[in-house]
């Protein structure tokens, strides 16, 4: 045989053999394969996720499910890129800040979930999160929140009361800062860079961040209740001096390193962190206390909840097999070996009462973590939000003020301003 | 050989090199020339995410360039820049030499200069947040235990003009390694025969360093000069890093190539981010410009 033909045979080999893989893949034999994406939860959890997609896949004999970790600060670029060109995964453990933006952009698959069952089932926040215009778009999967962490032995010592409102943690923590001066030791934890400490405050004070008028949000970052939260916080620093001047740039880490150096009395602390700080000084279990966030002037105590959901994406063509998988994975049974391992809590009210009793949080420092959970909101669920925090806006704001050179007023009202233009693109 | 085969041999030649070329062309235009006009058509667009919104035709650039804090962010990019460069540059060519002077543990100490080379900018940035942390810090521990107390608990990254000495300090530290051993090769390239002369004839070490090292070493310098200050310009991962938020606090760290990325990334404005890499671009490319002439004069 020539050579010519010889390629021409192999050539038609080739062609048969694809014709034959394509008809496999199609899904005529009611073989499917799933993309998930997760993020990444770190070496030691990795395992707990994949057995959770090992057992579907026992259950479901038709089904592979193609596990990939995700992370990083390119994680949102990776899923605007994968939406464009229509390649996105099936099932994406997606943040909450994130679901309304993917849902306004038509990339999610509405869950097959209604949303007054999702309010039975779920926390409402995290249910808030997921839901546009009346329809649910993800099943909440975990959340996290924050509470109030002081440390026991040093308010004794103070002769200080646990502070139940706002107030009285200024009260406190100004005695807890002088009796504790020679040991450098910080009155409140100020973390003038994680708008997660202070923006919850413009609720407790009566305010909203927007309202939703028609079918858009506006800003309402210039009110008098957001003002006043906002001066009460930068004050705790500019006028009390409650924590070292730096902690006007410090992040979540910091705040943290500070307390678990024993650095800090009284603090605003997420379920994570806690276990962080425990882990990096174990001689403070004792010491510690953790209570319900205070409340303010408006008399609620109402927190931000972070947390994810799990999105099924419209361009997926196994959307009932995706649908299945979902809510096999929000199964408390199969959040908890997750959550536990990352400090966080199951998004649903089932999983939240498994924990308090007689999971991770039925330890007396983790159960109020449970409770507040029921006491958080979301935020303005605009696609835009992601810019708004992107941006640094409110952060800028908030230490505007702390630097004491900018005057409240003009510095909440350029941040209204800039929050309104992002939600108005 | 006919007056056909010659031109047509003539004209081959002229074809053979645009052939040979061709791949290497085709290549440099898919992956410089295809985003550079894609980067300029974004930049007369709205930006939508990842989609090219409605022309606006050249709105952009009037923002740009009529936006405070746009211009406030190149003020502070080109003194960076500038101190960075010359810092940078002051320092590698000391480096340069006390390694070029045959001292014995000059060849471990040139690997020790090597080393910040090694180090990931990223780890090498939060390291120096680390040092320069108010509470924490070695530098404030060190300063207060000179007795400047004014540095106990000093908080570094408080106000944009400190915290861009800190970020400065952490840049140069990371230029010094390359523009040193460059430097180092440099100064081995002066003939010793005519420092030596310089020497009998009684010129000081600081005379020979200015009359007969450095011009010999000019082109090296210029080469380095223009490097450094392309990559000074393009300064993004110690801002980022370092500063909160980035670029923080309240703006006051700002610089050209972080604004370019809240825009394009952040706000997701693509044609506002264009706009700022083209301005980026224009400032390199006349740095460049000059470059290739003092290099024709330096041949010329």
């Amino acid at each position: 045989m020539t050579r010519w033909k010889l390629g021409i045979a192999a050539a038609m080999v080739g062609v048969m053999g694809a014709v034959a893989g394509c008809s496999g893949d199609s899904g005529s034999s009611g073989e499917s394969t799933l993309d998930v994406w997760f993020n990444d939860p770190g070496t030691e959890l990795q395992p707990v996720i994949q057995k959770v997609m090992t057992d579907f896949e026992a259950k479901n004999s038709g089904v592979k499910i193609n596990l990939r970790f995700v992370g990083g600060a390119d994680t949102h670029q990776n899923y605007l890129t994968a939406v464009a060109g229509g390649a996105p995964p099936c099932v994406a453990q997606l943040g909450n800040t994130w679901t309304p933006e993917f849902a306004s952009m038509d990339a999610l698959a509405e869950a097959d979930l209604k949303l007054d069952e999702a309010k039975q089932r779920f926390v409402g926040s995290m249910v808030d999160s997921a839901t546009m215009d009346g329809k649910v778009y993800g099943y909440p999967y975990n959340v996290g929140n924050r509470a109030f962490v002081y440390r026991k032995d040093l308010l004794e010592k103070s002769g200080v009361q646990v502070p139940k409102t706002w107030d009285e943690v200024a009260v406190a923590a100004k005695k807890l800062n002088e009796d504790n001066k020679k040991d450098g030791i910080a009155g409140f934890g100020i973390m003038g860079g994680e708008i997660w400490q202070y923006v919850p405050l413009v609720w407790n004070w009566g305010g909203d961040i927007a309202v939703k008028e028609g079918d858009s949000w506006k800003a309402t970052m210039n009110s008098t209740e957001a003002k006043a939260a906002f001066d009460w916080y930068a004050k705790l620093l500019t006028a009390d001096k409650l924590s070292p001047p730096d902690s006007a740039n410090w992040v979540a880490a910091d705040g943290t390193k500070a307390f678990a150096l024993g650095k800090v009395a009284m603090g605003i602390y997420a379920s994570f962190q806690l276990k962080s700080m425990l882990a990096q000084s174990p001689d403070l279990k004792d010491k510690v206390g953790v209570v319900e966030l205070p409340t303010g002037p408006a008399g609620n105590n109402d927190t931000f909840a972070g947390g994810s959901n799990l999105v099924v994406f419209k361009d997926c063509k196994y959307t009932e097999d995706a649908q299945a998988l979902v809510r096999h994975m929000v199964e408390p049974g199969n959040v908890t070996g997750y959550t536990r391992g990352i400090g966080m809590l199951p998004a649903s009210l089932a999983g939240i009462q498994e924990e308090q009793t007689s999971g991770s949080f039925a330890d007396p420092l983790f159960k109020p973590f449970g409770d507040q959970a029921k006491h958080t909101r979301y935020v303005p669920a605009d696609p835009s939000w992601g810019k708004v925090e992107g941006s640094g806006a409110l952060v800028n704001a908030m230490q505007a003020l702390m630097g004491g050179k900018s005057d409240l007023n003009s510095t909440m009202d350029k941040l209204n301003t800039e929050i309104t233009e992002a939600f108005s693109k | 050989m006919t007056v056909e085969a010659a031109s047509r041999r003539r004209l081959q030649l002229k074809i053979i090199p645009w052939l040979l070329m061709a791949p290497t062309m085709v290549g440099i235009a898919l992956v410089i020339g295809y985003p550079f006009v894609r980067t300029i058509w974004l930049s007369l667009h709205e930006g939508r995410g990842l989609r090219t919104g409605a022309w606006v035709g050249l709105d952009n650039y009037a923002d740009m360039l009529t936006d405070s804090g746009t211009q406030a962010a190149f003020v502070r990019t080109v003194i960076l820049t500038a101190v960075t460069v010359i810092g940078s540059m002051v320092a590698a060519l000391l480096i340069a030499l006390v390694l070029n002077s045959g001292l014995p543990g000059m060849k471990l100490l040139t690997i020790l200069v090597v080393l910040p080379w090694a180090m990931p900018r990223v780890s090498a940035a939060i390291l120096w947040k680390w040092a320069f942390d108010s509470q924490y810090g070695v530098v404030n521990w060190l300063l207060s235990s000179l007795g400047l107390d004014m540095f106990d608990g000093y908080g570094w990254f408080n106000n944009g003009t400190s915290a861009l000495i800190v970020v400065a300090i952490a840049i140069i530290w990371a230029k010094i390694p390359f523009l040193a051993i460059a430097m180092l090769a440099a100064l081995k390239s002066v003939p010793g025969d005519i420092v030596e002369a310089a020497r009998l004839d009684g010129a000081s070490a600081f005379k020979v360093l200015m009359r007969i090292k450095l011009p010999v070493m000019r082109p090296v310098l210029i080469v380095l000069f223009v490097l450094a200050t392309i990559q000074a310009f393009q300064a993004f991962d110690h801002i980022y890093v370092m500063t909160v938020p980035p670029g923080g606090p309240n703006h006051s760290t700002e610089i050209l190539s972080l604004l370019t990325y809240l825009e394009a990334f952040a706000f997701l404005e693509g044609g506002m981010g264009s706009a700022l890499a083209m301005l980026t671009f224009a400032v390199l490319a006349v740095v460049t410009a000059l470059y290739v002439r003092l290099q024709r004069e330096e041949a010329g």
